[in-house]
C-alpha cells in the first residue's frame, strides 16, 4: 500500500528493533524481579519433633520441664536452637507451653503449689493453661500443637520460636 | 496515555528532534559491516552483566564463612537464581571474546590511528577494566576454583620484579588469601571497578559520537 519502499522498510526495522529490545527487557525484568522477591512469601515449615516419653510427666505430678531441640532455617544458615518447654499429659493428650514469657520473653517457671506459671522479670503470672492472671503481659503462653504416634510425643516446631530461648 | 507523557515532558525539554535525528536516526557511515557489531554487544553484554550482577548483591555475602553458601542457596534454592546466574556467568565469558574481537577489528582497520588514539586508550583501560572484572568476579564464589585460581593469579603478580611483592600483599590484604582478599575483591568487583568502567565508556562513547566511526579504507 505504501508507494514508498524505502519508507516501508524503515518502519519495518523500527518496530523489529523495539519488538526485540521490549522482549529483551520484558524477559530480563520478570526474571530480575522474580529472583529478587525470591522466598519472601515462603511460610516456614512446621515439623513435628519428638522427645522422651520420660520427660512427660502426668497431670497428676504437675508439669515437666522439656528442652526442645530443633534446627531452623535461616536462608543459607542453619541454626540449632534449643527451647524450654512445661509439658504435662492429660487423657491422652500431651499439652506443651511455651516457658517464654509474652512480655519480655524471660523465662517463666512454674509453681507447682499455686498451679500457676510466673515470671522472674516483672511478675507477670499465668494461671495452668498459659493464660495471664496478673501482671504486664499482652497475651496468653504459647501452647505448641502435639501429637501422639504410634506412642511417639511429638511437638511441632511452628511455635517454637516465639520465645523459650535456651540456646546459650 | 504515554505519547502524553512523552509530549509533556518534550515540551518542557524539547529533546525530540535531538532524540530522534542524533540518536535513533543518525545515519552510519557506508563501508561498515556485520565486524562494527562487536563494540555494542561487548556494552550490551555490560548492561546484562550490571543488571544481574545487581540483583544478586541481594543473596550474596562476601565472607569465608558464608560466601560459597549464599551463592548455592541463591542458584538453587531461590526461583530463576540458575537463569540469573548464568546470564552474569556466560556474559562474562563472551564478553571476553567480544572485547577481544571488538579490539581485533579496531587494530585490522587501523582505526586507533590519529586523530582517535585517546579513545584506543581508554578502550586499552577498558579492556583491562574487564579482565580485572573477571579476576575478581571469579574469586566471589569462594569454591575450590576460585581459592586456588586466585592464588596462583596472585602469585603471578607477586613474580613481578621489584614491586611484585607488594602488589600480591595489597591485593590479598595480607600474606594470607582469606576473609580480607575476599572482602575487598568483592569491593573491587562491585564498586570500584564498575564505577571506573562506566565513567571510562561515558569518555569512549562521547568521543566516537564527536570523531565519528573510522571506515574501512
Amino acid at each position: 500500500m505504501d508507494k514508498d519502499p524505502e519508507l516501508n522498510r524503515r518502519k519495518f526495522m523500527e518496530i523489529g528493533i523495539y519488538a526485540i529490545s521490549g522482549t529483551i527487557a520484558a524477559a530480563s525484568s520478570v526474571a530480575l524481579a522474580r529472583f529478587a522477591v525470591g522466598l519472601s512469601f515462603e511460610k516456614g515449615k512446621s515439623e513435628w519433633i519428638e522427645i522422651a516419653p520420660e520427660s512427660v510427666k502426668n497431670e497428676s505430678e504437675g508439669f515437666g520441664r522439656v528442652i526442645l531441640e530443633y534446627e531452623s532455617k535461616d536462608g543459607w544458615l542453619t541454626k540449632r536452637e534449643r527451647k524450654l518447654a512445661y509439658v504435662k499429659k492429660t487423657k491422652g493428650e500431651v499439652i506443651a507451653i511455651s516457658a517464654g514469657c509474652t512480655h519480655l520473653g524471660c523465662i517463666v517457671s512454674w509453681d507447682e503449689d499455686q498451679k500457676i506459671f510466673k515470671c522472674p522479670c516483672h511478675d507477670g503470672r499465668y494461671d495452668a493453661d498459659g493464660k495471664v492472671i496478673s501482671g504486664p503481659p499482652p497475651a496468653p503462653l504459647k501452647r505448641h500443637k502435639t501429637k501422639i504416634e504410634g506412642g511417639k510425643i511429638l511437638v511441632a516446631t511452628e511455635t517454637l520460636p516465639y520465645g523459650g530461648d535456651k540456646s546459650v | 496515555m504515554f505519547k502524553h507523557i512523552y509530549y509533556w515532558i518534550d515540551e518542557r525539554l524539547n529533546m525530540h528532534d535531538y532524540i530522534k535525528k542524533d540518536i535513533l536516526d543518525k545515519p552510519i557511515p557506508k563501508g561498515i559491516n556485520l565486524a562494527y557489531c562487536f563494540g555494542g554487544i561487548t556494552f550490551f553484554l555490560f548492561l546484562m552483566l550490571a543488571a544481574t550482577g545487581f540483583f544478586m548483591t541481594i543473596y550474596y555475602i562476601p565472607s569465608p564463612a558464608q560466601a560459597y553458601d549464599s551463592v548455592d542457596y541463591m542458584t538453587y534454592n531461590i526461583p530463576m537464581g540458575r537463569i540469573v546466574r548464568g546470564v552474569h556467568h556466560w556474559s562474562a565469558n563472551l564478553m571476553i571474546i567480544t572485547i577481544f574481537l571488538h579490539m581485533i577489528r579496531v587494530f585490522i582497520y587501523g582505526a586507533y590511528k590519529k586523530p582517535r588514539e585517546i579513545n584506543w586508550i581508554t578502550g586499552v583501560m577498558l579492556f583491562s577494566l574487564v579482565l580485572a572484572f573477571g579476576f575478581t568476579g571469579y574469586l566471589l564464589p569462594w569454591d575450590q576454583k576460585a581459592y586456588w585460581a586466585t592464588l596462583v593469579g596472585s602469585s603471578i603478580l607477586g613474580t613481578v620484579p621489584v614491586i611484585g611483592e607488594y602488589i600480591s600483599l595489597i591485593l590479598r590484604g595480607g600474606s594470607e588469601l582469606g576473609a580480607l582478599t575476599l572482602a575487598r575483591f568483592y569491593a573491587l568487583h562491585v564498586i570500584f571497578l564498575p564505577i571506573a568502567t562506566v565513567c571510562l565508556l561515558i569518555g569512549h562513547f562521547l568521543m566516537i559520537r564527536r570523531q565519528g566511526i573510522s571506515t574501512p579504507l
